[in-house]
């Protein structure tokens, strides 16, 4: 995010009434707003509406924000409580486990092994990030997509700062092993794909 | 040592003393399932770091601006209704406070049943002068007057429905969502 962006000003002319001020702010931060969104919910349509929806409680809640603290830190503290509260309500819903297992990953996306083989982790990870659970998933993806301090996650979330600790270390191991399952099925297919074709 | 340590070591990001390096270097050239467990971190740690960042379409401040708008128009409508519903509550109540004060709510409910039986026989008694004064009328005059009032309820009837299907095609637009594909 580029720092030079005059967001305490931004912030002073929404609190005088000047609307377009805040229009800068959502110019400014709709990419790290929507990314983090699109790694919560996995699909254009979700982090566009839940990115939308971030902005504009930001904008309502202006009034509530503490200048002592990053502007970025507080917007995207919104969107991630927007985020985990669409997934409560996706579980309360009961969809289908599998659904949420592959929610990530579009009718069209390539094969695992293709993935793999071809360096393009990137679907590879948004897949084994849908299988954490919520808080967990939003845990890693402050702390790695985001860089925020266990100090700020335990701010962001309103949860321990133990709590962030135990969360990331589930989370890493979970994605570590996600990844390792993921390589046993590549080889497995390979394996088959190199078994003599029975007559 | 405890296996968790070696995890804890694999799986935290706290830096590891010349010692402690060591200690897991030796571990995870003996155990394998520590030995997975740091590569399928690694990899997914290298995956994260050359992850694409996600960005939205074109417009997507144009199209919070409309958002922002249509909900407060929401907020506006919520707001109105408020007032008015506390303002009939407080109609509500403050005739509540009346009937009890004036101490007798027979009285009160004697005047208001006398007060609509007399708007009631006004009504009655004004319909009959009306229709008096119709049939005084000469009978070309009523036809003719009769068809004209049969257009003009049919030209009300017509405005009506246009106003309503602008308003419901009006709505419409309005409610349609933008486009959402990323990239």
């Amino acid at each position: 995010m580029d720092t030079s962006f005059a967001e305490a000003e931004c912030v002073k002319q929404v609190l005088e009434g000047n609307e377009d001020a805040f229009t800068a702010i959502v110019e400014h931060f709709q990419i790290p707003v929507y990314n983090l969104c699109y790694r919560m919910l996995g699909t254009p349509q979700e982090a566009e509406d839940a990115a939308q929806e971030s902005f504009i409680r930001a904008y309502r809640y202006i009034r509530r924000y503490d200048s002592s603290r990053p502007f970025a830190t507080w917007l995207l503290s919104i969107a991630a409580h927007y985020c985990i509260d669409q997934q409560r309500k996706r579980h309360l819903l009961s969809v289908d486990l599998d659904e949420i297992m592959e929610f990530g990953i579009m009718d069209d996306s390539p094969d695992p092994e293709k993935v793999v083989t071809t360096g393009e982790q990137n679907e590879l990870i948004q897949k084994n990030l849908a299988a954490l659970p919520v808080k967990d998933r939003m845990v890693l993806i402050l702390k790695y997509w985001y860089d925020f301090s266990e100090d700020e996650i335990s701010d962001a979330l309103e949860i321990t700062k133990s709590a962030v600790k135990s969360r990331l270390h589930r989370a890493r191991q979970h994605m570590a092993e996600q990844w390792n399952s993921e390589e046993n099925d590549i080889s497995r297919k390979e394996g088959r794909q190199h078994e003599p074709q029975a007559i | 040592m405890n296996h968790k340590q070696y995890e804890k070591w694999i799986l935290d990001d706290s830096p590891l003393s010349a010692e402690e390096s060591e200690l897991l270097k030796n571990h995870l050239a003996s155990c394998s399932v520590c030995q997975k467990l740091n590569e399928g971190w690694q990899k997914s740690l290298q995956g994260i770091h050359s992850a694409d960042q996600h960005v939205p379409t074109a417009g997507f401040t144009a199209r919070w601006q409309v958002k922002l708008q249509q909900e407060q128009r929401k907020r506006t409508i919520v707001r109105r209704r408020i007032i008015v519903f506390s303002s009939l509550f407080f109609l509500l109540l403050s005739l509540i406070a009346y009937i009890l004060l004036s101490g007798s709510f027979a009285s009160f409910l004697a005047n208001l049943i006398t007060l609509t039986t007399q708007i009631i026989l006004f009504i009655t008694k004004g319909l009959s002068e009306l229709t008096m004064l119709i049939n005084g009328v000469p009978s070309i005059v009523r036809w003719s007057l009769g068809i004209f009032m049969i257009g003009v309820a049919n030209m009300f009837i017509i405005l009506l429905t246009y106003i309503i299907w602008k308003a419901r095609k009006n709505h419409r637009e309005q409610q349609e969502a933008p486009a959402y594909a990323e990239e």
